[in-house]
């Protein structure tokens, strides 16, 4: 919504994302002796990790984009594994969680009743900033900190532990099931987990049409740019923010019933902690305007994708101790992206 | 007052010679030459944009780039920072008051320039006692240690003279000093400023407020488009030739926009206030009562802060307190608890401050122009782009503003195209009454005349409008009535055979209540 009919595709930040990304898989992919960055397996990680970072980058980038910030998303992810694996282990009977008892009902009524309590989540959100009008910043902190903590409460409450462990093979395969296929042409045969893949997926393309073709995004980002004109404008300004924070908490609930199935478990403790900045660095590194009003959803999620190639593209550059430098190496690639941005678009339309 | 001081003006403490100064498409200054005496009481006056401000700003080191010379006691001095020119002696009191709400009394008196002990830790103790001995001499009861955002605005006031005081100023600018002041605060600061005279301090009284210029001053300056007009005595001038030299302008060419037929009434109120708690003066509109036809435009004259914009958002259901009184849109009666609200019974309103109240910088000039009326493009919260594209080039053709396309970036476009695009973003919804609140600040004078034929022409179709502006000519050639708001309250009502520039300067600068209402 941002680019202007004047502005030349090679202008676009999105272009210069797919180029970026583009660079850092062949430097690693060339600099790396033995290509595993190529590989069946290495392709499927990266894949993975960037639907998953995505899924709640997308969230986390509408509410960007309509001024504000969440900072509970990676809280929210653990609060989400808990609530969903409680659920499920409460409607199987314990006998039968190991051999066969998760079906598709059970599945889909803890989905539901996750993804529900996450909506509460952001409208509770929402309602402290509209009604208290208290800063989002704070609001969402308050999330951060206090639901992590109710997480673990109600975990040991259930089940006197901080992790809800459920190995059940039909749940592990909400995350871990795989396509296998071949692109004529190419002798490396490929592989997805698919169910994460297609929950992005169905995220993104949402959240494209919402952003780009309805009403309702366009006053998101009426709202980000210009608060007080939204609202002399006739804007319902605060029915909107319940909107955004409530698909922010909507999309980490998403994502962290897809953590609970890889991690086989729900995790109070150390689940997700963090992935708010993750998803942060996504959308800016994809463009967005932390003063709001500006970004895309297509940004994020080349930004998210960028993310995950730098962090994944690490150990196969550094042999020894390579996560000793991650955090290094990530930080300055982060401010460097968006840096060479603002300079790219300084003294153009802001 | 006494005037003999200024009868043989003695050596000038300031001359300011030939001095300009020029803002993008304005000249706020243009050559402005005047002596100031030591020890006299200054007042300049002038109406809003006439160029009070930008002076005071140049002689307290606010402003640095200005072109001519500013003598100090025969020395010519440039100041490059505020720091300098309190150096030198001058200090301002701001109309808008530099505090630091959260900080004491005596910190923000002493603010960069705190005393220490010989540790170099602060040192509370003398600051305060001086600060209580500067407040004690200006009548001030607050403590030295209260936060300053506890005080009135009067003491706030109190505690940037006395800043002043403890500074050694030898001259103090007042940038209208008592217009946020209750009558008793005002005659405390009268007080005040005769003893900071006794002391022999040379004081530059802006105000517009034709009654205590006369009472104060020695001398009075009148500027006007930013040039020097004259400096008269008080003995030898009177309140009603000084707003004469304020304004005496040749007026715009008015007779294509007369003889207009106003039809049904559109917009009635009655009894409308809004409260202003916390202030000195407990309202920011009282007991206004306004009728507008359709094919009628009624101008809304009144001095900065006399309540011009609060009464249009008040009508638009955007003022932050709900204001009492009521409110009939043809014949119906209308309570706005939100700007949706206002649009939906046909009200809309163009508002003051383009750039922070209307334009969506980040978005295009056709996303700007359908703001308000999107839905209509749009099934299901689906926007049609034809349907969205068919209302921007609409207004694009119709109002004539200038664009590469619906595409570009509104921001690319000048101050009177953008605001043809705000206008076109109130005409979408297809209002009975259009407010404008000053719609042709920052236009240039070419798009000035262009919007006034525009505004003609809507009003022609059978639109009601209401225009506010802070210039006078604009307000005579637009409207068919004019009212005049003083301190929140109506002061006059003028048929456009009645109106003349100082008729309407003689009812904004009226107190309340003591002048009578005329027409």
């Amino acid at each position: 919504m941002k680019t202007t009919f004047g502005e030349r595709w090679w202008n676009r930040s999105e272009f210069w994302l797919v180029l970026a990304n583009l660079i850092v898989y062949l430097v690693v992919y060339f600099a790396d002796k033995q290509h595993n960055f190529g590989s069946t397996e290495s392709l499927m990680l990266l894949v993975t990790e960037t639907t998953m970072l995505g899924i709640f980058a997308i969230g986390m980038t509408i509410v960007i984009i309509s001024g504000g910030i969440d900072l509970s998303v990676g809280t929210i992810i653990a609060f989400s594994s808990i609530i969903f694996t409680i659920v499920v282990k409460k409607m199987v009977l314990p006998a039968l969680l190991a051999k066969g008892g998760v079906g598709p009902g059970v599945l889909l009524t803890a989905t539901a009743a996750t993804l529900s309590l996450a909506l509460v989540i952001g409208l509770f959100h929402a309602t402290l900033i509209t009604l208290l009008k208290l800063p989002p910043f704070i609001a969402t902190l308050g999330t951060l900190i206090g639901l992590r903590s109710l997480a673990r409460v109600i975990a040991q409450w259930q089940f006197q532990s901080d992790k809800v462990s459920v190995s059940a093979p039909e749940f592990r395969a909400l995350f871990n099931a795989t396509w296998s296929f071949t692109v004529p042409g190419i002798d490396l045969p490929l592989r997805i987990r698919w169910v994460p893949l297609c929950v992005f997926l169905v995220v993104a393309i949402a959240a494209m049409i919402l952003m780009r073709r309805t009403v309702l995004g366009r006053h998101l980002y009426a709202l980000g740019g210009n608060e007080e004109a939204a609202r002399l404008s006739g804007i319902r300004t605060d029915g909107l923010k319940f909107v955004a924070y409530s698909i922010g908490a909507f999309c980490a609930g998403l994502a962290g019933i897809l953590y609970a199935a890889r991690e086989g478990q729900g995790n109070s403790t150390n689940l997700g902690v963090g992935y708010e900045l993750n998803a942060i660095a996504a959308a800016v590194v994809g463009g967005a305007s932390l003063r709001g009003g500006a970004g895309t959803i297509t940004g994020t999620i080349l930004g998210a994708m960028f993310l995950t190639l730098v962090v994944n593209g690490i150990p196969h550059l550094i042999k020894i101790d390579s996560t000793l430098y991650e955090g290094i190496i990530v930080g300055v690639v982060v401010i460097l992206a968006v840096a060479v941005n603002q300079l790219r678009t300084r003294g153009r339309s802001r | 007052m006494s005037t003999q001081s200024s009868a043989t003006p003695s050596t000038p403490i300031i001359s300011i010679r030939e001095v300009s100064v020029e803002f993008p498409g304005v000249l706020a200054l243009d050559r402005v030459s005047f002596d100031i005496s030591a020890g006299e009481l200054h007042a300049i006056v002038g109406e809003n944009g006439a160029g009070k401000s930008t002076l005071m700003k140049l002689l307290s080191g606010v402003y640095t780039r200005y072109d001519g010379q500013i003598f100090f006691q025969a020395e010519p001095l440039r100041f490059s920072s505020t720091r300098d020119a309190e150096r030198a002696g001058v200090s301002i009191i701001h109309q808008e008051l530099n505090l630091v709400e959260q900080l004491s009394v005596s910190a923000n008196i002493f603010l960069g320039r705190e005393r220490r002990t010989r540790l170099g830790m602060l040192d509370d103790r003398a600051m305060n006692g001086a600060a209580a001995e500067l407040l004690a001499e200006l009548e001030c009861r607050a403590a030295p240690t209260q936060p300053v955002g506890e005080l009135r605005v009067g003491d706030q006031q109190l505690v940037e003279i006395a800043k002043a005081l403890s500074l050694r100023s030898q001259i103090v600018i007042m940038d209208e000093p008592t217009s946020a002041l209750t009558e008793t605060e005002s005659e405390r600061l009268m007080r005040i400023i005769g003893r900071l005279k006794a002391r022999g301090v040379t004081i530059l009284y802006i105000s517009h407020k034709m009654d205590e210029v006369f009472r104060l001053a020695d001398r009075i300056t009148v500027l006007r488009d930013g040039k020097f007009v004259s400096t008269v005595l008080p003995a030898d001038s009177s309140p009603r030739s000084v707003a004469h030299l304020m304004v005496g302008r040749e007026m715009e060419d008015a007779s294509a926009f007369a003889k207009r037929t106003p039809g049904k009434v559109a917009l009635e109120v009655e009894g409308l206030s809004l409260a202003w708690p916390g202030h000195a003066q407990p309202y920011r509109l009282k007991d206004i009562d306004i009728k507008v036809h359709e094919g009628e435009v009624l101008g809304i004259a009144g001095l900065m802060g006399a309540g011009r914009t609060e009464l249009l958002e008040c009508l638009y259901g955007a003022s932050r307190l709900p204001p009492t009184g009521t409110i009939r849109i043809a014949g119906q009666p209308a309570r706005f608890r939100h700007p949706a609200d206002a649009l939906r019974a046909g009200v809309a309103l163009v508002t003051e401050d383009r750039k922070r109240l209307g334009v969506f910088s980040q978005l295009t000039v056709g996303q700007n122009i359908t703001m308000c009326t999107l839905r209509e493009a749009a099934r299901l919260g689906w926007i049609r782009s034809k349907a969205e594209q068919a209302q921007a080039t609409g207004i694009v053709e119709k109002l004539r503003v200038r664009t590469p396309g619906t595409e570009e970036s509104i921001t690319n476009l000048s101050g009177g195209n953008q605001q043809k695009c705000l206008i076109g973003r109130g005409l979408l919804t297809r209002p009975k009454v259009l407010l404008l609140d000053d719609p042709t600040r920052g236009v240039d004078v070419g798009a000035k005349g262009e919007l006034y034929r525009l505004i003609d022409g809507l009003c022609r179709e059978g639109l009601a409008v209401i225009v506010t502006s802070s210039e006078l000519p604009e307000l005579l050639t637009l409207s068919d009535r004019i009212l005049v708001l003083c301190e929140g309250r109506l002061t006059g009502e003028f048929t456009r055979s009645e109106a003349t520039e100082q008729r309407i300067m003689e009812a904004a600068t009226a107190r309340a209540g003591t002048l009578p209402r005329a027409s």
